[in-house]
């Protein structure tokens, strides 16, 4: 046989066997994908919550938490910044109908091990507990703000608090009524 | 039965990829911070190796050798997707630390080596073994950097915390220039250590 008959029997066969496997994991992902979602979901918020509702917009996405009676416990928003100190930090904020902050986490980040990434630890998340759009000066505090950055890691703590800033905008701007006065 | 240990014990002593070889160094440095990490990717590459050496020790026959190459690349690349698809759908934790790093196993130079150099001479059963051989020297190779580095850098293993949170650690081995002189203090000690034990013989 020529060599071109092989390589392309031996893309047949690879071609095959992918789109096989690919089918089988299909459902498996999403199901992790979703999965992986949900359980930042549950981190963020300190309360139980009965169902979620997904609202996709053109900026973002937002996830409502509903208990049991059907009201509103809580939003969490997808947000983030490309001012980090290696690029992009995605957060998923989360806070309460009245638009204070309950908690976030970091999805998604590169800054450096041992110091920028110390934006996702409880010590350094404690302080935004409470915080609104208006209440904070949402500068650092070696700029005269609010937010105690990190040590040897500012740029990573105004990229978490920019993030945050503009997760508490796309929040106040899909939810006008509940916003804290 | 000698044979498959002496394939056996050249992959992973005496030919390892990583501490003798040095082949396949970009995953190696890359993603051993944490030992989940390097276990993870050792046995993701292990399972590609093995694939692909079967595949080719069974196939090789019937390929010409003009288009040996693209042909082992297109068998290495089928089974790193599905270790990719695999390990998105069941470990999502170790996909999001691993992320690029497994697509990139496709140009891990040991994979390609084997199949050239091992698998397409050599019958089904020893090809095998030298997958695992190999396999597992490249995934002890990358436990004993990445326990190395999370113990000093982190000041955990296997995420579980040795130190408190608040104690400062050795940041340097946390990044890339302590995974080259880690890499370097584990070859330097491992070669030590077999010189020791071939004196006494």
């Amino acid at each position: 046989m020529r060599p071109i008959t092989i390589l392309t029997i031996v893309g047949i066969l690879s071609a095959s066997l992918l789109a096989v496997v690919e089918d089988l994991t299909r459902e498996p992902i999403a199901i992790a994908k979703e999965q992986m979602k949900r359980k930042a979901i549950e981190q963020i918020f300190p309360f139980p919550f009965d169902s979620l509702r997904t609202v996709t917009t053109e900026k973002t996405t937002f996830y409502e938490a509903y208990n049991q009676d059907n009201t509103i416990e809580g939003i969490a928003v997808e947000t983030s910044t490309e001012e980090g100190y290696s690029g992009l930090i995605e957060i998923l904020l989360g806070v309460s109908p009245d638009q204070k902050i309950l908690d976030y986490k970091v999805l998604f980040h590169r800054e450096t091990p041992g110091l920028g990434d110390k934006i996702d630890k409880p010590k350094f998340k404690a302080q935004f507990k409470g915080r609104t759009l208006e209440n904070t000066n949402w500068k650092v505090k070696k700029d005269g703000g609010d937010i105690d950055e990190l040590t040897a890691a500012t740029i990573s703590s105004k990229a978490v608090a920019n993030a945050v800033v503009k997760g508490l905008e796309f929040i106040k701007e899909q939810y006008p009524k509940s916003s804290a006065e | 039965m000698n044979e498959a240990l002496n394939i056996f014990t050249r992959g992973f002593v005496r030919e390892n990829p990583v501490t003798k070889m040095l082949l396949g160094l970009c995953p190696v440095l890359a993603v051993t911070t944490t030992a989940i990490n390097g276990l993870g990717m050792g046995l993701a590459t292990t399972f590609v190796l093995l694939g692909s050496n079967v595949v080719i020790a069974l196939a090789s026959k019937a390929i010409p050798s003009t288009v040996r190459i693209p042909s082992f690349i297109l068998v290495i690349a089928t089974f790193v997707t599905i270790v990719d698809l695999l390990i998105q759908a069941f470990s999502p934790e170790l996909n999001q630390s691993l992320g690029i790093f497994i697509p990139l196993i496709v140009v891990n130079c040991m994979i390609l080596g084997r199949a050239e150099a091992f698998a397409s001479r050599n019958g089904l059963w020893y090809s095998i073994i030298d997958a695992i051989g190999m396999g597992l020297g490249f995934t002890f190779a990358l436990l004993l950097l990445s326990i190395f580095r999370e113990v000093l850098g982190a000041g955990t293993i296997f995420n579980i915390p040795l130190v408190g949170e608040d104690a400062s650690t050795i940041l340097v081995f946390a990044l890339p220039p302590g995974a080259f002189a880690g890499l370097g203090l584990i070859i330097a000690g491992l070669n030590s250590l077999e010189k020791k034990m071939g004196d006494k013989k």
